[in-house]
């Protein structure tokens, strides 16, 4: 523990799950070790996948271990749109503005600054075909019974 | 068609005078002679002209043609180019399209969601963000395309961004200045409100906007102003000019969008000129 408290940042060998788990707990700058395309393999203990896109261009540690892709329905990359009201998302009113989340989490461990730097756009071709159609861990099994 | 009141609005801004531009919502269908009404009236007193992008995500007439026609007309339009329901290869080919046309005004933007609009059951696209479409543009200036590749012709635009004032908790307003100075850093050369001065029609529209429009909040003041009054024009057109008088020292010029009322923004000007 003593160690993780002294870092600057941490380092984290998981799909984006995983660093975004860790990234709520430990206060510190998470950076995703592996850029996930699935889930196939050993998963970890966190219930569902939805907060991972398994998209293969993780920015985890620029917006405060929130993923944008999933938190936000537009997917932005470089800031909030003009369309959340009091901190909702102008898609549902039930829910958080991601970028009202990201903010929040980069103030919380004082690097705001990473806000400014520009995000390119994301590179779809490292995940076409979706994710679900790469699970060769479940593919094997399937090939497995029917020999 | 070259010739016509070219970039009058990028020369006005320049110049230091106080801009005025107003807005065109292209139709839901093929018949444009309500715009072509809507640019008479707004000929000789706007700038420059914004044409929506399938506002509020409805389908209708899109931008680029009816930026083409506002040309025509003599008006010098500004293409609003939303990222919701093209991706990159169809957004630049667009900007190219924009500029052969002889259109040179662009204004990047986010898009509304689509499941607000009348095609719920739509994809929506983003697949870049605004900030990136800037860059984007500033790429095609520089002669490549997205991928890199070399353009025949360098395209060249004025390019214009939004930032939304109406913030309403730390986090949304702080990110807005910071999206701001990154639509800076990536080109931008003039900035419009979200939403700009709107001719309220009557307390209901008010309620309706305050309840169903993303962004707008009208004041319970104004609200009560207008559901106290018999001559909805008269007072419809003292709340934007009062408005205009009292954000003049803060800006540039202003937006004025009268969604439908467009032969009474000569009056709201007046007192400008």
């Amino acid at each position: 523990m003593d160690e993780i408290k002294n870092a600057d940042s941490v380092l984290v060998f998981s799909c984006g799950l995983g660093v975004q788990a860790t990234s709520a707990v430990i206060g510190k700058v998470c950076y995703p070790a592996l850029n996930t395309i699935t889930f196939g393999g050993i998963t970890g203990m966190w219930q569902g996948t939805e907060r991972c896109d398994t998209c293969g261009n993780c920015i985890l540690d620029y917006t405060g271990g929130i993923c944008p892709y999933t938190a936000c329905p537009k997917k932005l990359e470089n800031g909030a749109c003009a369309g959340q009201s009091n901190g909702k998302c102008e898609v549902d009113p039930e829910r958080d503005c991601g970028w009202e989340l990201i903010y929040n989490s980069l103030k919380r461990i004082g690097k705001l600054d990473i806000l400014n730097k520009f995000i390119p756009p994301r590179d779809y071709s490292k995940i076409l075909p979706s994710s679900s159609l790469r699970k060769t861990r479940l593919w094997a099994l399937d090939e497995e019974e029917i020999v | 068609m070259e010739s016509i009141k070219k970039l009058k609005f990028e020369k006005n801004l320049r110049s230091g005078k106080f801009a005025v531009t107003c807005e065109i919502g292209p139709p839901k269908g093929a018949e444009v002679e309500g715009i072509r009404e809507a640019a008479e009236y707004l000929k000789d007193v706007a700038d420059g002209i914004n044409v929506t992008d399938l506002q509020s995500s409805v389908m209708r007439l899109g931008s680029l043609t009816t930026c083409h026609l506002l040309k025509e007309w003599g008006l010098d339009p500004i293409l609003q180019v939303t990222c919701r329901d093209r991706n990159r290869l169809a957004l630049q080919s667009d900007l190219l399209n924009a500029y052969v046309m002889g259109i040179r005004n662009v204004l990047a933007l986010t898009g509304d969601y689509t499941t607000i609009g009348d095609h719920p059951q739509a994809e929506p696209v983003f697949d870049i963000d605004s900030v990136q479409l800037l860059w984007v543009i500033k790429n095609l200036e520089e002669g490549k395309d997205l991928a890199g590749k070399e353009l025949t012709k360098k395209p060249s635009f004025f390019k214009g961004a939004v930032v939304n004032p109406g913030a309403d908790t730390e986090a949304s307003y702080e990110l807005q200045i910071i999206k701001m100075k990154k639509k800076i850093d990536q080109g931008a050369q003039f900035f419009q409100t979200l939403a700009g001065i709107i001719l309220l029609k009557s307390e209901k529209m008010a309620n309706y906007m305050n309840k169903f429009i993303p962004g707008v909040f009208v004041p319970e003041l104004i609200v009560k102003k207008m559901e106290g009054t018999g001559d909805k024009v008269s007072m419809c057109i003292e709340i934007a000019s009062r408005l205009i008088e009292e954000v003049k020292p803060y800006c540039a010029g202003v937006h004025i969008q009268a969604l439908g009322w467009e032969k009474y923004i000569p009056a709201v000007v007046k007192n400008l000129k």
